[in-house]
């Protein structure tokens, strides 16, 4: 169980297929939330951070056309990072175009790269968990749900959350970690870890 | 560290999966209680090579659901191309409830009776007009849209713009409802949509496809002529009106003035996409060219049954609309004729240029199509392979058949012929010669020329006598047009030998003029002297006028034009010496009425500044008559006729009123008289100007002399100083109806909130509330931005809405703590205020606009005096509550000012030098530019705005090719500008990224932030710096540059106008300097007589005394008089005359200038 092959290509191939439309939706689900919310951090307003969001879906679909699918490139989040980077610098010079560039203090503009990437990471991250938990959430125990989340999430003590379930306290560390494998699962159906 | 004996990774493995016996899980469990290290090995089993699922607690952070990214990821999940489903249903209690029955409700005046639709931004209904008694169509703003001031805005000005466009086939719109719940009134069409056809009927045939697609197109016309795109076109927006099936567009929901670009950048991307451009589809901007792809698309359904870019999702369908090509037509349904397809993928162009740029040429198109096979030789490279038609009528030439509709648009009204076929005219004086057309026997009815109507085409006419050939010629029957042929043993005249073009450097029309008189007159022999020299007069007028076109000129750079390819192509077509007939006077017209509105908005162009002005003028006449005091005076000023006599309109006014009311009647009838003709001043000095750069142009290609040159400057100028004059008097005029009223009792002006933004807070006056808001809001921060540099302010930044105060306040001394409460209170108060104000704002946007709009309609009389004091009313409310809103937030800013003073905050940031430093050299920039702006060359900044792609193609366009210096200078000029730009964005986005860093510094908790976070700061300013460096390097160069382009040492040179020759300047001077001194003569003739002639009056006058009853005497009396009033006048004329010639010494002391330099010049020679 630690590092299968992968029988299932990642989201990124199977996006290429048009009829496969699950995919589309996975990625709409999982990473639409993600765009929006770095347009967002970036000084959009809601109105044309969802235009953005759109304006991405849309050109991830045109560029996987001439994609093709290289393991040793890189992670989907990558690939999606440059098209989102682009498409926000887009935005800006159409901006630009409309109104002289002047110096507004509430302008928030490209941020150097280092820290972008490290949030987009992390977003991506945050709504890959998010997606992940609903997912797996309803098939495992409310009981075995709660331990995992009072222990992986609030970081509470064993023994006390062993209180709260009405499990042991193995019984405890071990829902922790069967979900999160569970979720390891969900996760690496998307993506490439 | 796994101990010894803790089991291996294989077992917790199986554990994880399940696979262990009972015993064993037993077992592993509760060494699991206790050996932490195991229990880390298990979780990394778990989660394998995705180790950032470790960091759950990072992860997990309560995700926002915003509105927007909820209905944008509806959207996107869209699998049906359906945007039904987008829309949330609209209630209908925005109605007022009806007791009658089949009522659903009412609102406004009109009784709704059911829904007929929904839209994306509305709902449509259908209602009964009481008064009118007529149906009609109300289209009202979905309610949840309506509170939002940006759309409620749009979709009425969506409405007044659609409003404007009255035609056939378009649905009318009768009025809007400007209110809180907004709504348009349309004309009600019975009938169906071109969709609900398709769905019942199936793909249509070509004819009628052709006929839907030629009234769509010329629906379109008409929209696009007032400047309306209507983005959304699609055959449920196409109403086949009953009974006559004839097309109405409707459903301008998303049209947009064309010119509207304020409204927010994310226009709204509803609307089935099925239709959509290539470049609506990439969120591009979208013009004319846009429509005529979606009618190319609709016409592509009707033709096979289904859109052409089909998919099983909106992604799909936007992804085949920007990238795949469509299917033939051709490939679904085998016998569609070729002609017609051919019309429709030029219209499913990707490239807009490609397409149609009109949607008149689709209509020409259309009609061609319609009124049968075409019957000229390809004339140029698209008809070259135009196919046979396949559709062709099989009857025969005799059959008096009802041909197709003309291209009536196309015909002018001078030209007196209604049906399109045309006359062959056979001449035989022998009765034993037999005729055939085409093979078929031309009956002989009898002696005499015989008239054949025949269908516009190429005839092959054979005469034999005996069986012999005595006469075979290709006869050439035009629409409308007479061809004779006789039959007299004689070889056929020959044709005139055709002379190519001229071309643009010929003096006159050149040896082409007669022989386009000679086709002119032989194509129309039965036109009328009037039409031949109206097309004569077109086809000057092409040559001339298309010339100047390219130079940019004050107005906008007319070359660009889209229309001018077009233009280009009739004109090139109308030059071919082989065209003729009904082709070269469609060419003409179209070349034409093209010129004429290119001109039209050229000559609009110049003359727009002064329009603009008069309309100033008239916006503070309407402030005036707004000021006028409900007084005795008033009323009657308000119910006075215009024009009004003003004693009769005063009766019932005492002094000083009735003075006073006089003198405003008197002022306003002035003003009302002299107002309108003030447009089409401004529209003849727009003239002059254009027919001053004409003539300049032409003086280059030398077929103007300076003289002519010198002419039309002269006409500017005059037209220019009446402009000017006119434009003081009506001022004057609007001064002293300014005075009257204030006399009257009304405040003064600027007093009441006349535009609707013009709230004028006590200490800011010019300020609008929006402005106000955010300034408030700005001070506000600055503020928090102090405090946070206190420990007792930044529990104001950290302190959340459930923070444990006690612990944040831990290190604070008593004071400093109560303080800190304070502040939190404040905090909190104004985060209440801010939205509060918002909807004040709002409301009273909302209250302004129908205060306008009810004004309007109070001055035209139509509602009354109630209803409008009522808008006032609710103004001033709302104005008091915005103002008690922002007050409000004021006092709370002062508060906490207050307390960050005793906090001793530390005053706001010291001026920052990199901002300083950067601001500077970009002011040093604009600088130049603005320089640089009366120069031609300096236009092309303006012209071609930062990141258009530019090239050699553009310079050229601008000035003509034996300028090469100004050439190269813009291109050197458009290079800097550019240079300069990206770095300042590149500064810009640095400054940015600054702020938000000095923001997190403030905000964050240290743990949160970037480690090094002074060091991301410093590295801004250093980039910032270099930025500025660089800028300034480029700026040295441009320095160099405009002084170039514009020699600071020598005079302006206007660029437009070349110097003229000082000798023919000398003359004019001198000529002017003559009649400056015969003015001065007659001046002081007139005013000698003037004097003598009211002495005379005097004497007369004192003789009356003494015989009043001298008849004689009166009328010698009256006699003088009117010979007094003459002079008087003429003194006037001359007094204005000598205005016009300025000063005497000046002109005199030029004239000396002049010929010093002159003989300067000659001596030199």
């Amino acid at each position: 169980m630690i590092d299968l092959p992968h029988t299932r290509h990642s989201l990124l191939v199977r996006l290429k297929d048009p009829a496969d439309h699950t995919a589309w939706r996975t990625f709409i689900d999982v990473y639409a939330p993600a765009v929006f919310a770095f347009a967002r951090r970036h000084g959009l307003q809601a109105a044309d951070a969802a235009d953005l969001t759109q304006d991405v879906c849309r050109n991830v679909s045109t560029a996987l056309k001439s994609f093709a699918y290289n393991p040793d490139r890189g992670q989907f989040r990558g690939w999606l990072f440059t098209i989102v980077r682009n498409q926000l610098k887009m935005f800006r010079r159409a901006e630009a175009r409309h109104a002289r560039v002047t110096i507004d203090a509430s302008f928030v503009g490209d941020l150097p790269d280092a820290s972008d990437a490290e949030a987009w990471d992390l977003e991506c991250r945050r709504r890959l968990f998010a997606w992940a938990c609903e997912r797996v959430k309803p098939t495992v125990a409310a009981a075995t749900w709660q331990a995992f989340w009072r222990t992986a999430v609030d970081g509470a003590n064993g023994d006390t959350v062993a209180k709260e379930t009405g499990l042991s306290p193995a019984a405890v560390y071990l829902a922790k970690s069967r979900v999160l494998a569970k979720l390891r699962q969900v996760v690496i159906e998307v993506e490439e870890p | 560290m796994v101990q010894a004996t803790c089991p291996d990774a294989s077992r917790w493995e199986a554990l994880l999966a399940d696979t262990t016996s009972p015993g064993e899980a037993t077992e592993l469990e509760s060494h699991l209680s206790s050996c932490s290290d195991c229990r880390t090995l298990l979780d990394d089993l778990a989660v394998g090579s995705s180790a950032w699922l470790r960091d759950a607690s990072r992860l997990a952070t309560p995700v926002g659901s915003d509105p927007a990214l909820t209905r944008t990821l509806h959207r996107l999940h869209d699998s049906a191309v359906d945007d039904e489903h987008t829309i949330p249903p609209i209630p209908l209690d925005f109605l007022s409830p009806s007791d009658q029955p089949g009522i659903l409700g009412t609102l406004g005046r009109y009784q709704v009776l059911a829904v007929l639709g929904r839209g994306a931004f509305g709902i449509v209904l259908k209602a009964l007009d009481p008064d009118l008694l007529r149906p009609v169509a109300i289209k009202v703003l979905a309610p949840y849209l309506a509170s939002s001031g940006t759309a409620r805005q749009r979709f009425i000005r969506e409405g007044r713009a659609a409003a404007a466009v009255s035609h056939d086939h378009v649905i009318k719109i009768h009025s809007i409802e400007p209110s809180a719940l907004p709504y348009l009134v349309m004309e009600y069409v019975t009938g169906v949509s071109l969709q609900v056809r398709l769905d019942r009927d199936g793909p249509l045939p070509p004819n009628e496809i052709a006929r839907i697609g030629l009234q769509a197109a010329r629906g379109l016309e008409a929209a696009h002529a007032q400047g309306l795109v209507h983005r959304d076109i699609k055959p449920a927006n196409i109403l086949l009106e009953n009974g006559v099936e004839r097309v109405k567009l409707t459903d301008f929901g998303l049209a947009r003035a064309a010119d509207d670009a304020r409204l927010t950048q994310s226009g709204v991307a509803a609307g089935t996409p099925l239709y959509m451009s290539p470049e609506q589809a990439r969120g591009d901007s979208v013009d004319n060219r846009s429509d005529l792809f979606s009618l190319g698309s609709v016409l592509y359904a009707l033709a096979t049954g289904f859109p052409p870019f089909r998919a099983g999702s909106t992604m799909g369908v936007l992804n085949r609309i920007t990238n795949d090509p469509p299917r033939p037509i051709r490939e679904t349904i085998p016998d569609f004729p070729v002609a017609l397809e051919k019309i429709i993928m030029q219209l499913l162009e990707k490239d807009p240029s490609r397409r149609f740029h009109l949607a008149a040429d689709v209509s020409f198109k259309l009609t061609a199509f319609l009124a049968g096979p075409p019957q000229e030789p390809a004339t140029s490279a698209d008809e070259a392979d135009e196919a046979e038609p396949e559709h062709a009528e099989p009857t025969k030439w005799w059959v008096v058949a009802l041909c197709l509709l003309a291209a009536a648009a196309m015909v002018a009204i001078v030209l007196t012929f209604k049906t399109s076929k045309g006359t062959l005219v056979v001449e035989i004086d022998d009765p034993e010669v037999k005729v055939a057309l085409d093979g078929e026997e031309l009956t002989i009815t009898g002696a005499g020329p015989q008239e054949v109507r025949l269908k516009p085409g190429k005839y092959d006419f054979v005469a034999t006598k005996g069986g012999k050939v005595v006469k075979q010629e290709i006869v050439t029957i035009t629409k409308n047009g007479k061809q004779v042929v006789k039959v007299i043993m004689e070889p056929p005249s020959p044709l005139p030998a055709p002379v190519p073009y001229a071309g643009k450097d010929a003096k006159k029309d050149g040896p082409y003029a007669d022989l386009l008189d000679e086709r002119l007159a032989n194509v129309l022999p039965d036109a009328n002297a009037e039409a031949l020299e109206l097309m004569r007069q077109a086809y000057r007028d092409q040559k001339s006028k298309v010339a100047p076109v390219r130079i940019a000129g004050d107005g906008p750079v007319v070359s660009t034009h889209s229309e001018y390819p077009q233009l280009q192509r009739l004109m090139a077509r109308a030059a071919e010496p082989t065209i003729e007939g009904s082709r070269l006077v469609d060419s003409l017209k179209a070349a034409y009425d093209l010129t004429n509105e290119i001109w039209r908005q050229t000559e609009y162009a110049y003359s727009s500044a002064w329009h603009q002005k008069f309309s100033e003028l008239e916006d503070r006449y309407v402030k005036q008559r707004r000021r006028i005091p409900e007084n005795a005076a008033g009323r009657v000023i308000n119910h006075a006729p215009i024009p009004a006599d003003p004693d009769s309109a005063t009766a019932d006014l005492t002094e000083p009123d009735r003075g006073r009311a006089k003198r405003f009647l008197s002022l306003r009838d002035e003003f009302t008289r002299r107002h309108p003709e003030t447009r089409n001043m401004a529209d003849r000095f727009g003239r002059a100007k254009h027919e001053l750069t004409v003539r300049v142009q032409q003086q280059r290609s030398a077929t103007v002399s300076e003289k002519d040159v010198a002419a039309a400057q002269e006409k500017v100028r005059t037209a220019e100083a009446k402009l000017k004059a006119e434009h003081d008097a009506i001022s004057a005029i609007l001064t002293d109806m300014d005075k009257v009223l204030i006399e009257m009792g009304a405040k003064p002006e600027g007093g009441t909130a006349s535009k609707s933004k013009d709230v004028i807070p006590p200490d800011k006056r010019n300020e609008s509330p929006e402005d106000r808001q955010k300034r408030l809001i700005n001070e506000y921060q600055a503020l928090v931005g102090r405090l946070a540099k206190t420990e007792a302010g930044r529990v104001l930044l950290i302190a959340g809405p459930k923070a444990d105060l006690d612990k944040l306040m831990v290190g604070l001394s008593a004071e400093e703590t109560i303080r800190a409460k304070r502040l939190l209170v404040l905090r909190d108060q104004f985060g209440v205020l801010v939205p509060a104000a918002q909807k004040e704002l709002d409301r009273w946007e909302k209250a302004s606009l129908t205060f306008q709009d009810r004004e309007i309609k109070y001055q035209a009389g139509t509602i009354s005096e109630n209803e409008f004091n009522a808008a006032k009313l609710e103004v001033r409310q709302a104005e008091r509550a915005l103002k008690n809103a922002e007050d409000g937030m004021a006092g709370v800013i002062a508060d906490v000012k207050k307390l960050a003073d005793e906090l001793r905050a530390p005053a706001a940031d010291a001026p920052d030098p990199v901002e300083g430093e950067f601001k500077k050299v970009m002011a040093e920039f604009d600088a130049i530019t603005v320089r640089l702006a009366k120069t031609s060359v300096g236009r092309l900044l303006a012209t071609i705005p930062y990141q258009t792609a530019w090239g050699e193609a553009e310079l050229q366009l601008a000035f003509a090719s034996s300028e090469k210096a100004k050439i190269d200078q813009g291109r050197r000029l458009l290079t800097y500008r550019d240079q300069v730009m990206a770095q300042a964005v590149r500064a810009t986005s640095a400054f940015s990224q600054r702020t938000y860093q000095k923001e997190q510094r403030l905000t964050k908790k240290k743990e949160d932030q970037i480690p090094n976070i002074d060091d991301e700061i410093r590295k801004c300013e250093h980039d910032i710096r270099f930025r500025t460096a660089t800028i300034r390097g480029i700026i040295d160069d441009l320095k160099k540059l405009a002084d170039e382009i514009d020699p600071p040492d020598k005079k302006n040179i206007d660029p437009l106008v070349p110097p003229v020759d000082p000798k023919v300047q000398l003359q004019t001077l001198r000529d002017q300097l003559k009649a400056l001194e015969k003015a001065e003569k007659d001046y002081s003739d007139l005013s000698k007589r003037r004097n003598d002639q009211a002495a005379e009056i005097q004497t007369m006058e004192a003789d009356l005394v003494t015989s009043p009853n001298s008849k004689e005497l009166t009328a010698k009396i009256d006699a003088a008089k009117k010979s007094l009033q003459k002079t008087k006048d003429d003194l006037d004329t001359v007094k204005s005359e000598l205005a016009r010639y300025g000063n005497k010494a000046d002109l005199q002391k030029e004239i000396d200038r002049l010929q010093k330099a002159i003989e300067a010049k000659k001596s030199e020679q």
